[in-house]
């Protein structure tokens, strides 16, 4: 029997078990990594399909913004056309708006130089050219405030108002009005109500006039009440205009207070006016540190209540009822005064020279025409004025320039600025240049007279011319008394100066009264109108006006004493 | 001598034209000015001097310093009255002129600004007139 060696075989066979064990492991090591790398994978798919939801989420919400601001920008764009388109055909609408009333103007005045209005028709025809001019005037100041109101550039004044007064001319002015359409017109004024506040009169009554005439207009039946308020803790006057008109529809109410709106076109064709009333009230409303609201009900009516701050407000136990009870019979309409001197008017347009010229005529003065302000330097030097008249803008030489060159040479009458500038900062300049006062173009005729009445002579007494001025012809008699009077003449001088020292008001009026009472029996008539013109204004006076007029008349008294 | 310290100092007023008439007018309406406001225009005593020609004017000017000069503006004898003033600046900046004239073209009264006139007045001439040729002496305001 043969033995086998296996030995060897199991040696391989180990080696091979092992190899085959450890391939086994290797293999299962590999499956469980793959099983691993299959698992990462797996979480990264997710991962994955996670960032990609996120992203998809992502994008989509940014699309929808995206969308929203386009949406919103598109409406914007439609609201941004809508509003140029609303400027533009606001433009064009005023340019009818103004090209309209001067059709009327000029085609009526044509049709007078042409003889082609009956005689008896001439005064109604007269009629609409000036209500096409205020109406156009009206329109123009309108479009005026409406751009300062745009750009920012209008100021308010802050002065006293006299509150009952105010009322009473807006009652004057409405009342008519209110009467040839059978309506009625009340102003209530609450007892709270001061007497005075601080504000812009002429803007108040800018707004008052708006918003009547608004109410008046829209008002078929009934009447119109204007109620007065006060609401002590805030300082508001608060001022109701109540009408039983028509009312407003809503979706009208809101655009009511803007400009521009296509709403108010038809609006303003129908019942007239310039359409923009409403907005620059409000404007100017908020300006004057309150604001207007609106309640309306369509076929009921419409309440506008304007709010004002009072700043400083006066109050007195006097009611406005009682203070309507007091007042005289108005006259508003300027009385043509009585005067008597002689006015220098340097304005270029011929119009206007004629225009102003028929004024100051119309008082009883005389007036003289410079050109330019070249004429107007040489003509105030070589003649004696009392007041002068300087437009600003002149060719060759202009106003201020005029004035300047007088100025140096001592020129001391008053000059007063004539000049289509409102803008207060302008009219500030002219008054610090040392002009006596502004006048605005076109004349406001009240403001005017009074400008002339200040610096011209009254001329309810006339002076005698009397025959004494020729002290050769005198009595002898009288020629003595007035060497007398020549003596006298330093008294009076004396007293002036003392009572311009004391600045005694009292004592400086008795002279000048004594003065203007003596001096016309000798002939010495400049003495007396001088003496006049003080008296009458005395108490209308600034200290300077004053001042220089005292000096003119020591220096007319100075010279009678040496005649 | 324009710079007066003293206000009791006696005053220099010299009338420059060549008609003794205007001179004697001019020294009336000044007269009447100095009465009525002496305090105005610190003119208490006072002294008058006449010129009637321009080399008279440029000697008494040089001889009596005057504070106050009234020139005509049409003197004869070839020179005008704004090379005259011109003149009297340059040998004193400090003089108080005012031209006298018998109308007041504009040239003439720019011209004599130009000059250093302090005033310009136009005959006939009124009291009122000339004191208001004469309100910048009063504040001394020389060009």
């Amino acid at each position: 029997m043969r033995k086998i060696r296996v030995t060897p075989l199991s040696d391989e066979l180990q080696q091979l078990k092992q190899l085959y064990q450890a391939e086994c492991e290797a293999r299962q090591r590999a499956e469980q990594r793959l099983a691993e790398l299959e698992n990462n994978s797996l979480d990264h798919n997710q991962q994955l399909q996670h960032i990609g939801q996120f992203l998809e989420q992502a994008v989509g919400v940014q699309i929808q913004e995206l969308q929203v601001a386009k949406g919103t920008l598109e409406s914007q764009k439609e609201e941004a056309e809508s509003a140029n388109q609303a400027k533009t055909s606001f433009l064009a609408n005023m340019s009818h708006e103004i090209r309209t009333p001067l059709t009327a103007i000029i085609g009526f005045s044509q049709s007078i130089k042409n003889g082609l209005i009956d005689k008896d028709k001439l005064p109604e025809i007269i009629d609409i050219i000036i209500d096409n001019g205020k109406h156009l005037l009206n329109l123009i100041n309108d479009i005026l405030d409406l751009s300062k109101i745009e750009a920012e550039q209008l100021a308010v004044e802050s002065i006293d108002v006299d509150l009952f007064k105010l009322l009473h001319e807006l009652g004057n002015v409405c009342q008519p009005n209110a009467q040839n359409k059978d309506l009625s017109f009340t102003i209530e004024v609450s007892q709270e109500v001061p007497s005075n506040i601080t504000s812009d009169p002429t803007r108040l009554r800018q707004i008052l006039l708006n918003l009547c005439n608004n109410a008046l207009k829209f008002t078929q039946q009934g009447g119109i009440t204007v109620k007065v308020g006060y609401f002590e803790g805030l300082n508001l006057l608060e001022i109701d205009v109540i009408d039983t008109g028509v009312g407003i529809a809503q979706e009208k109410a809101e655009k009511l207070f803007t400009a521009f709106t296509q709403a108010d076109e038809s609006t303003t064709r129908k019942y007239g006016g310039t359409g923009l009333g409403l907005y620059i009230s409000k404007q100017l409303a908020q300006l004057l540190g309150g604001d207007i609201t609106l309640e309306t009900e369509l076929g009921k009516g419409s309440t506008f209540s304007l709010s004002v701050d009072c700043g400083l407000a006066q109050f007195e136990d006097l009611t406005y009822a009682e203070y309507i009870n007091c007042r005289s019979p108005d006259d508003d309409i300027p009385q043509v005064p009585k005067l008597k001197g002689s006015v220098l008017l340097a304005e270029d347009n011929e119009i206007n020279q004629e225009l102003i010229a028929m004024h100051i005529k119309a008082c009883g003065a005389q007036v003289d025409i410079a050109c330019d302000g070249q004429q107007a330097v040489e003509l105030a030097l070589q003649s004696d004025y009392d007041l002068v008249l300087m437009d600003i803008q002149m060719p060759n030489m202009d106003g201020k320039e005029a004035f300047e060159t007088l100025q140096a040479l001592g020129f001391t009458k008053p000059i007063v600025a004539l000049t289509a500038n409102v803008i207060s900062s302008d009219v500030e300049v002219y008054t610090q240049m040392g002009f006596t006062a502004s006048l605005a173009k076109p004349l406001n005729l009240t403001h005017f007279y009074e400008t002339l009445g200040k610096h011209l002579y009254p001329s309810d007494n006339p002076t005698q011319k009397t025959a004494q001025s020729d002290t050769e012809q005198m009595d002898p008699f009288l020629l003595k008394l007035r060497r007398q009077y020549q003596t006298e003449i330093t008294n009076y001088l004396q007293q002036i100066d003392t009572a311009m020292n004391n600045n005694d008001l009292e004592a400086l009026f008795e002279v000048v009264h004594i003065v203007k009472g003596t001096a016309g029996s000798f002939g010495f008539d400049e003495v007396t109108e001088m003496a006049g013109k003080i008296q009458d204004n005395l108490r209308l006076e600034t200290p300077e006006q004053l001042k220089q007029q005292i000096s003119a008349l020591k220096i007319l008294l100075s010279e009678a004493q040496n005649e | 001598m324009s710079e007066q310290n003293n206000d009791t100092q006696e005053k220099t007023i010299l009338v420059v034209d060549d008609i003794e008439y205007t001179r004697q007018l001019l020294r009336n309406a000044v007269l009447a000015v100095i009465n009525a406001e002496p305090d105005k225009f610190k003119i208490h005593r006072y002294k008058f001097v006449n010129a009637s020609n321009s080399l008279d004017a440029m000697a008494k000017i040089e001889q009596h310093q005057p504070d106050l000069i009234f020139l005509d503006i049409e003197l004869p004898g070839g020179v005008n009255g704004i090379e005259i003033l011109k003149r009297i600046k340059k040998q004193d900046a400090q003089a108080f002129v005012i031209m006298v004239s018998g109308e007041s073209t504009i040239e003439n009264v720019q011209n004599s600004l130009k000059s250093g006139a302090s005033g310009f007045i136009v005959k006939p001439f009124s009291a009122v007139k000339v004191a208001e040729a004469m309100k910048n002496f009063e504040k001394k305001k020389i060009k």
